[in-house]
């Protein structure tokens, strides 16, 4: 299952808000919490972090794009284990 | 759902603390270190307490994401043979000269636990520029899409920040009474705006302490941060010996 990398809210919808650089490539193992881009407004730096342990498979923008808040930056393959248990 | 009562927020601000380290002129790489140690460990503890850096540097060159190496070229050889260092960094802004007179801040604020959103943050540290620098009677401004704050001279500080797992560190600058001569050896901003200091603004030395006092106070105020632990030393920082760039 495919999980999104979203912009999360930052609460600076009338600013340029702009993809810095990718911290992980397509391929690339991450685990919960792992930097995976990195977001830029004037002035500031903001680290986005992975959702889930797995497997980036795309990324949907590339570095100097233009995105938004709720915007989805790319994906990850979910690791098996990390996904939440079924209820019994 | 939890519920706060206007009274229970009062309180929780009110028990907020922030260690102040009020630190001379630190060595960047060495500022580098406390910085990251103090970033884990306010990691780690997930509280409200926050860290403020306060220092210069020796002449060095860094370099933010919005920076280019277009801003170094003219230069370059110089630098080099001045021995002054270039480092290319993960925060906002562009790339700036740091010299003794200038004042480097550096707030490590847990946004996620003091309630701040990123927007919340970056306006409240240029209002707290703003109400610095209105208490040294210089009328100062922002302009969009920018990171520095401006007078009618030109602009006399930088925002240069980011943002770590909500917690915020790096910080900003400001030229209080820089050797203007050497600031001015990068093009520090892409918007051809003059670089100036609080000293050549007001025609008059500016007084170092009085800014440092006054926006530090700011910021424990815009923050909401009520318990303030002063130091001046920390038990991380060694004195270290550096060879000093003099510009001719």
């Amino acid at each position: 299952m495919a999980t999104p990398i979203l912009v999360p809210q930052l609460g600076c919808a009338d600013q340029n808000l702009k993809v810095s650089l990718w911290l992980s490539r397509v391929g690339e193992q991450v685990v919960t919490g792992d930097r995976v881009v990195e977001l830029l407004i004037p002035g500031v730096t903001i680290d986005v972090e992975s959702p889930c342990s797995g497997t980036i498979v795309s990324c949907e923008y590339q570095s100097g794009a233009e995105v938004r808040e709720g915007s989805v930056l790319g994906w990850i393959e979910q690791i098996e284990s990390d996904q939440p248990h079924a209820l019994e | 759902m939890k519920t706060h009562s206007p009274h229970s927020d009062l309180l929780q601000k009110q028990n907020r603390a922030i260690k102040i380290y009020m630190l001379g002129c630190v060595d960047f790489d060495s500022l580098l270190v406390l910085q990251k140690h103090a970033l884990e460990e306010m990691s780690r503890q997930q509280t409200d307490q926050a860290v403020l850096f306060v220092c210069e540097h020796p002449p060095i060159i860094t370099v933010g994401r919005e920076g280019s190496r277009n801003q170094l070229t003219k230069y370059y050889q110089e630098f080099k043979s001045g021995q002054i260092d270039v480092r290319w960094l993960n925060r906002g802004g562009g790339a700036l000269l740091h010299a003794p007179g200038q004042l480097a801040v550096y707030p490590l604020f847990p946004l996620n636990q003091i309630g701040m959103c990123v927007h919340d943050y970056q306006i409240g540290i240029k209002q707290a520029l703003i109400d610095m620098a209105a208490e040294q009677r210089v009328e100062a401004q922002t302009q969009p899409d920018s990171a520095g704050i401006f007078s009618r001279c030109g602009q006399f500080a930088s925002l240069g920040a980011a943002i770590q797992s909500w917690i915020s560190y790096y910080g900003f600058y400001i030229n209080v009474s820089p050797d203007m001569k050497l600031l001015r050896l990068i093009d520090s901003n892409q918007y051809d705006h003059r670089l100036t200091s609080l000293s050549a603004i007001l025609t008059r030395e500016a007084n170092m302490s009085s800014v440092r006092e006054s926006i530090v106070r700011q910021l424990v105020l815009k923050f909401g941060y009520q318990n303030t632990h002063f130091f001046t030393k920390h038990p991380l920082l060694h004195k270290v010996k550096k060879n000093v760039y003099v510009h001719a």
